[in-house]
This record gives structure tokens, sequence and C-alpha cells, in this order.
């Protein structure tokens, strides 16, 4: 049935949002955060998610499905800080390359499309409801 | 007479199948709003409902393995799978997706209602017949 489907499809949607969310909290929480690999220190790289098509074969519709957590490629800040232990010799550090700004904005957009899915379930659930009161 | 209220109660029920197929297609448009690559779907209703009216015959694709000759034939006229067309949006973001939110909510909203309405038809009918039945 159809309908039944909306749960399915709405449901996977919601669960691709929330780890989208979780994702930007780790990068935002971890925005000064250094990473201790190998004997030697590095700043937090910036996660992204990216989201991709879940659906049946030979159909064009279908939920949504995390296809991978991949790494942000943009540059390393560089911020001058000469009392840091971790500076170089001119007296610079390198960050994490986290956006506060591009997250948040991130953060909104994946909580709208998240509320957008709800909306859709209420309106299956109401759909199936009604339907069923036709044996009544 | 049973046969005369099946047939009342067939449109509705090929109908209500369509809007349902379509709801969920809608539902498929607004879940993927984010994931690049994805093409905003949809289905012409008009043309699928009319196809559906005039294809009265069995759908020959699903039959039934039978092991004794008493075995029943499977009768399955619900069975249908509505062509899928893109839509065209003049939204395009940098990833490829096409889905344009507003167009979606609101073909989703005006679909539910067109569901409901259908619904609340076939509720008369069967109300009527009741009433001719109880005299």
């Amino acid at each position: 049935m159809s309908l039944l489907n909306i749960f399915n499809i709405a449901g996977s949607a919601m669960t691709a949002q929330s780890q989208k969310i979780n994702v930007i909290a780790s990068n935002l929480a971890n925005m000064d955060s250094v990473i201790h690999k190998n004997g030697k220190f590095y700043p937090y790289v910036a996660k992204k998610v990216i989201f991709e098509l879940d659906s049946s074969k030979n159909s064009k519709i279908g939920g949504v499905k995390i296809s991978g957590i991949i790494d942000d490629t943009s540059p390393m800040n560089l911020v001058y800080d000469p009392n840091n232990p971790m500076a170089n010799h001119k007296g610079y550090i390198l960050t994490s390359n986290v956006n506060p700004i591009t997250e948040t904005v991130n953060n909104i957009s994946a909580a709208r499309s998240y509320q957008a899915n709800i909306e859709v379930l209420k309106t299956a659930k109401f759909m199936i409801s009604k339907t069923l009161t036709i044996i009544e | 007479m049973f046969s005369k209220i099946n047939q009342i109660f067939d449109f509705h029920q090929k109908s209500l199948n369509l809007y349902a197929k379509r709801q969920e297609i809608l539902a498929s448009n607004i879940a993927n709003a984010d994931t690049p690559g994805y093409k905003s779907v949809d289905i012409n209703f008009t043309n699928e409902l009319n196809k559906i009216i005039k294809s009265n015959i069995k759908n020959k694709n699903i039959t039934l393995k039978k092991t004794s000759s008493k075995h029943l034939n499977g009768k399955n006229n619900n069975f249908f799978s509505p062509e899928i067309i893109s839509v065209v949006t003049n939204q395009k973001k940098p990833d490829g997706n096409t889905v344009n939110m507003d167009r979606e909510r609101i073909e989703f909203l005006n679909n539910s209602l067109k569901y409901q309405s259908n619904l609340a038809f076939m509720k008369n009918e069967i109300k009527n017949i009741m009433r001719i039945l109880q005299g």
C-alpha cells in the first residue's frame, strides 16, 4: 500500500537529517579540539554528511540514506598565537577549518527539513485513519 | 446487483490508489530535498487515470503458479505502475537537485485533500446503499 510506504520514506529522511544535525553538533563542539595521531598534533577537520537516494531497483523514488561522512576540504585556519606551545617559529598555529556560520546555517536547514518530513508523516497518518473510517 | 455495487466502487478504488501513489511520490520528493543529484518526479494524473479506466483487462504479468487444475486464477486489476516523469522546474541547485520545496508541499496538501474528498464521495455512496437496503 502506497500510503504505508510514506512512513518508510519520511522516516528514512528524518533519520538522515538527524544524523546530519549530529555531525554538525560534533563539528561545533570540536571547533578548538586537537587530534593526537602518530605522535603529532593535528587540528580537528570538519565533517560533512552526503545524502543519497535509497531506491529499490528500477524505481525513481525512495527514501534517503547516508552514503558517507567525508572530511571538509576547505583549508585550515592559521591563527597568530605566539604564546601557544604548538605555535611554529613565526608564532602561528593551525586551527580547525570548522566555520561556525556555515554549521549554524546547515543546522537550521536540516532542522527545517526534519520538520517538513514530520508534516508529511502527519498527513499520511491522517489520510490512513480517515480511510479506515469508511468501514465504520 | 452486487456487480453494480462493485462497479460503483471500482472507480473510487482505482482513483484512491492513484492518489495514494502520487502522495508517495510527493513524499519522496520532500524527503530527498537535500539529496545531491535527485530529480523531482511526478505523474500525469489525468493520463494515468484514463489509462486505468480504459484498461479493464487483467494484468497479464502477474500469474499464480498452479499445481492443481482446481486452483483459482489469480485476479489482479489493482496492480498498476504509473509512468513517473521528471518535473521541469526553474529551481536548480549547484548539487543538481531540482526539488522545489514550495511546489512539493502545495501539491502534497492538494493531493491529500483530493484523496479525502474522493473518500467522502465513496462514504456517501455507501450511506445511500445502506439506506436503500434498510428500506
